[in-house]
């Protein structure tokens, strides 16, 4: 299949979805191409009657250190006059996944279906055109610049033999097209590995025998906040059906206090999501080209900070944040699912007959590492203090979206492996108390074991470790929602780098 | 001015701004009063009825004696013994007397609704507290499973009452009064460094293309449009000569970094309005409805607010990333290559050994701006295992994100008042006006912090205006002194009442 785009309208977060992850190919359509023809004999018109204004890259730029233009004087673009574009100079041993990579040329043609770049409607072709073959190695490492020109450097290295145009090279590189195509990438993810964080402490929340009514469906009105009311019912949904005969008081804390936490993680995945949507269908090239209109029967090009997206890495912090202290909650809930005086199961979960080591009484060891690591990626993104050579002094505030899109995949590839572990937990805590689940959550149960079966009585050691590490990779395969790990595993080595 | 509660839907930032902030009471509606006696006679024939089942607080103990059982007498007799502690936290000093009455008054929702099936005398009581001086909190030791130890400070005086309540101090309302006041003063704040940064923007004699209205419909951000609006409005009649290129970017991207500020900003803001009107405890008392003529009393994680916390972080780095940002302004301002102003601000004809200006004062916020860095960390949920107990192993968020933003905020403060100072220069050695939106900004600091024509110890003048603007922030009184109208910070603060109000 192939998306047709005509407007902004048409970069939604699901037609996203469908290049990145879908891998479906784009092309530019009919209205879209006329608009831009339209737009371009306007930007030539312009260039001619206010050369000094728009001549020398319609970028308004301070003088390049090593040229001899005064200031005030505007210099030839350094690009437009190589006639190429540069390779990329950043390296690194990660690297973007190849569906991000995907993300970020499909969201670079917002600014030029609209008209917005003032460039020809076959430059838009040639970057739709990126799509249909290999997605270029962006590197994870030196692409921090202001705007995103250092990894758009090898998002469009494949267009060394093309014939640009006056400012249409700029073009290519500036805006924020790798911010929206981050954000999207991880609010495409977030809500499916949220609802397995839910079917996972869900089934703890039964393994444990915790009361129900700390989820009853009255607090939704009680509380009055919508995102801790999406959790009590996804909760609830799970539960449904579940023994009405629970432990004689309380559950810990931390299983009480799951619908709230929870909420807040719900609240978090919908910032990404508002984010991503606002970006993915944001206009930012410095320079933007404004078509006529009655204040202004010229057109204009105006020069702005659009490069800089600071919604989105904000919001990808706060994400991150939110899965920190999931896997701070699974970790407790393994520790006391082991831990008899507290859970009123078998101490460490052992059946009769068994080796206590040979079970699952190390996994509360297990998930601390994860779990401290998330903590890390949860590490607040903020503006760099570096100005980084900016020329001049000019381009003085370096973007920071890489930064936090690394820890993203970081944090999620640790609350992947965390929820693992205590899906492994909770599920040998069923098994040896011989307890089903209710039916909401025989489907997460299969998964886990069929995964890691339980630790039974007699069995050989196994290499649990390998086995749970599978069954994270399912669970970030889960939040991909594709059937091939490939993806998945990628994000795990990142989180394990 | 007092207020009135009527339910919890009254505890709002106006009102809480009423209360905690300028001093005003609280006294439940007679409707409310009715409401509660009523919930709380249902409670004791729940409890009558339910004896033999577990009613946390009721029919068990406390904390970590929450899984023994007792009957409703014994427990009743343990607690009209009195709390065994009266306070236990210190540390870090004090924070300010009104932490402690919007702690109080945000507690008045969950009691009205009779949720907490709390004796309406008792609630009378509780309310009164806001009559006179509250026992301070202090900065640390706030933090455990629930706020029992904020209690422990603010609710030392209580009374139990007559017949059995259900948490009726067992919520989240000092989670949710930090975060209901932080909101409070966010709002302000942000409108300061707006007026600061579009000063500055003023100085440098940015181009205003980066601020033209018509990014608005580009960016299709609600708050970078409200944050280009606002430059716009404060811009506004500035010098028709800009520089003839663009500005550097730290200038450029304000209308994006302001707009996050604002999103942030309102996100805290609707965190604390549906945190102050929530009714949350634990236990807590659903009321007889319909065919269940009881009720029921239901434990849960009510005590825990987990949203706080996490807006007030967004808050608080975009705190940091915005002083970063008027750092760099304070930065270039000075550098004459990249300004086109005087070098150094320096007086036309003058040198180092002549002329006096506000360089070197960029070194100031140095130090502030990378303790900010560390201070803007996420709060998140403590990994250790908090107590003895291990029933109660996860601990609140909130006091911890509250006294980290405080922090932050003070730093800000006091780098918005550097780049205040230097734009006032900037525009002193220019020969330059403000814009007329600016212009009572521009006032206020040179009435504090002359241009620099002469030596004289400029960190005590700055620290001033620095402890100027926070005084603003947190206490405006008839208006906030960087804007035209001294009727309050208009546009920046919901409304506040006047008077006796019933909200």
């Amino acid at each position: 299949m192939t998306i047709t785009v005509d407007s902004r309208a048409d970069f939604t977060l699901e037609n996203f979805r469908r290049v990145a992850v879908g891998r479906e190919s784009a092309r530019i359509g009919k209205v879209a191409r006329g608009r831009m023809t339209a737009a371009r004999a306007g930007y030539l018109r312009l260039l001619e009657a206010e050369p000094g204004r728009l001549s020398g890259a319609a970028t308004a730029r301070a003088p390049v250190p090593g040229t001899r233009t005064a200031a005030g004087q505007q210099p030839v673009s350094a690009m437009r006059d190589a006639g190429r574009l540069s390779l990329g100079d950043s390296f690194g041993n990660a690297a973007l996944p190849d569906r991000a990579v995907r993300g970020i040329i499909f969201a670079r043609l917002v600014d030029f279906v609209e008209g917005h770049t003032g460039s020809r409607a076959v430059v838009a072709e040639w970057v739709a055109g990126l799509l249909d073959g290999p997605a270029p190695r962006v590197p994870l490492g030196g692409e921090t610049s202001p705007g995103e020109i250092v990894a758009l450097l090898h998002v469009m290295a494949g267009f060394q033999g093309q014939e640009f145009e006056e400012a249409e090279c700029e073009q290519l590189l500036s805006g924020s097209p790798c911010s929206s195509a981050l954000a999207a990438d991880v609010a495409l993810q977030s809500p499916a590995r949220l609802a397995t964080a839910e079917q996972v402490f869900a089934l703890s929340v039964e393994a444990m025998n915790a009361p129900l009514a700390a989820y009853h469906p009255a607090l939704r009105e009680l509380w009055g906040d919508p995102y801790a009311a999406a959790a009590l019912d996804n909760l609830n949904r799970a539960l449904a059906g579940a023994k009405h005969q629970r432990r004689a008081y309380q559950a810990p804390v931390s299983y009480r206090v799951l619908p709230r936490v929870l909420g807040q993680a719900h609240r978090a995945v919908a910032q990404v999501g508002e984010a991503a949507r606002i970006s993915l269908q944001s206009a930012t090239s410095n320079s933007v080209y404004l078509a006529p209109d009655e204040h202004y029967p010229e057109g204009r090009v105006l020069h702005t900070g659009g490069y800089h997206n600071a919604l989105a890495y904000p919001a990808l912090d706060t994400l991150n944040a939110a899965f920190a202290d999931l896997c701070t909650l699974c970790d407790r809930h393994t520790t006391k699912l082991h831990r008899e005086a507290v859970s009123l199961l078998p101490d460490m979960l052992v059946p009769p007959g068994a080796d206590p080591w040979s079970t699952t009484a190390r996994l509360g060891f297990v998930q601390v590492g994860f779990a401290e690591r998330a903590r890390h990626a949860a590490a607040r993104t903020l503006l760099p203090s570096s100005q980084g050579g900016g020329y001049a002094g000019q381009d003085d505030v370096a973007l920071p979206i890489f930064l936090a899109y690394e820890k993203a995949l970081r944090a999620a590839g640790c609350l992947d492996a965390c929820l693992a572990v205590l899906g492994v937990a909770a599920s040998q805590a069923m098994y040896v108390t011989d307890r089903r689940p209710p039916a909401g959550l025989e489907d997460c149960l299969e998964i886990i074991r069929q995964h890691v079966p339980p630790f039974r009585p007699g069995i050989p050691p196994r290499r649990s470790g390998d086995e749970i590490a599978r069954l994270a990779q399912a669970f970030g395969s889960a939040a991909l929602g594709r059937p091939d790990h490939a993806e998945a595993a990628a994000g795990a080595e990142i989180a394990r780098s | 001015m007092t207020v009135i509660i009527d339910a919890a839907a009254d505890i709002s930032l106006a009102s809480l701004e009423s209360v905690a902030i300028d001093g005003g009471r609280a006294r439940f509606s007679d409707r409310a009063l009715r409401h509660m006696a009523w919930a709380h006679e249902a409670f004791q024939r729940y409890v009558d009825a339910r004896r033999d089942t577990f009613i946390y607080g009721v029919t068990s103990g406390w904390g970590p004696d929450g899984k023994t059982r007792y009957s409703p007498e014994e427990v009743r007799a343990r607690r009209q013994r009195g709390s065994p502690w009266l306070q236990l936290s210190f540390g870090g000093g004090l924070l300010p007397e009104y932490v402690s009455r919007a702690s109080v008054f945000a507690s008045l929702g969950l009691l009205a609704s009779g949720n907490s099936a709390i004796h309406p005398d008792q609630a009378r009581e509780v309310a009164g507290l806001l009559d006179g001086p509250l026992p301070r909190l202090p900065r640390r030791g706030l933090v455990a499973a629930g706020e029992l130890m904020p209690n422990f400070v603010l609710r030392q005086m209580d009374s139990f009452g007559q017949g059995y309540s259900a948490g009726a101090g067992n919520g989240s309302q000092t989670s949710n009064a930090m975060a209901g006041l932080t909101a409070i003063f966010a709002r302000r704040r942000l409108d300061l460094a707006e007026h600061v940064l579009a000063l500055s923007a003023e100085a440098v004699n940015a181009p205003l293309d980066a601020y033209d209205p018509a990014l608005k419909d580009l960016w299709r951000d609600p708050f970078a449009a409200d944050a280009l609006d606002a430059l716009a409005a404060l811009i506004a009649g500035g010098s028709p000569d800009r520089r003839p290129y663009d500005a550097p970017a730290s200038f450029q991207i304000l209308p994006r970094v302001l707009g996050q500020a604002r999103r942030a900003v309102s996100a805290l803001e609707e965190v604390a309005s549906i945190s102050l009107r929530e009714v949350a405890s634990n236990p807590m008392y659903l009321l007889p409805d319909g065919d269940d003529v009881l009720g029921k009393a239901i434990s849960t994680g009510g005590y825990h607010n987990a949203t706080a916390a996490a807006a007030i972080d967004a808050v608080a780095a975009t705190w940091a990333d915005i002083a970063a940002l008027a750092h760099r302004h304070a930065v270039k301002l000075h550098k004459g290559e990249v300004s086109l102003l005087p070098d150094r601000l320096l007086p036309e004809g003058t040198d180092y050994t002549t002329g006096y200006s506000t360089t070197y004062l960029e070194y100031v916020p140095n130090q502030a701006l990378e303790e900010m860095r560390r201070l803007a960390q996420p709060t998140l949920l403590d990994a250790a295992e908090i107590a003895a107990s291990e029933q109660d192993d996860i601990a609140i968020t909130a006091p911890v994100a509250f006294v980290a933003e405080r922090d932050v905020a003070e730093r800000f403060d006091e780098i918005l008042a550097v780049l205040a100072v230097v734009c006032s220069q900037a525009l002193h050695v220019t020969r330059r006006p403000a814009p007329p939106a600016l212009q009572p900004l521009l006032s206020f600091t040179r009435g504090i912090v002359a241009p620099i024509e002469s030596r004289r110890m400029i960190g005590v003048e700055c620290q001033e205006l620095a402890d100027a603007f926070a005084g603003a922030v947190e206490k405006p009184g008839t208006g906030v002194p960087w804007r035209a109208s001294r009727t309050g910070s208009e546009n920046s603060t919901p409304p506040r009442a006047e008077g006796d109000v019933c909200l």
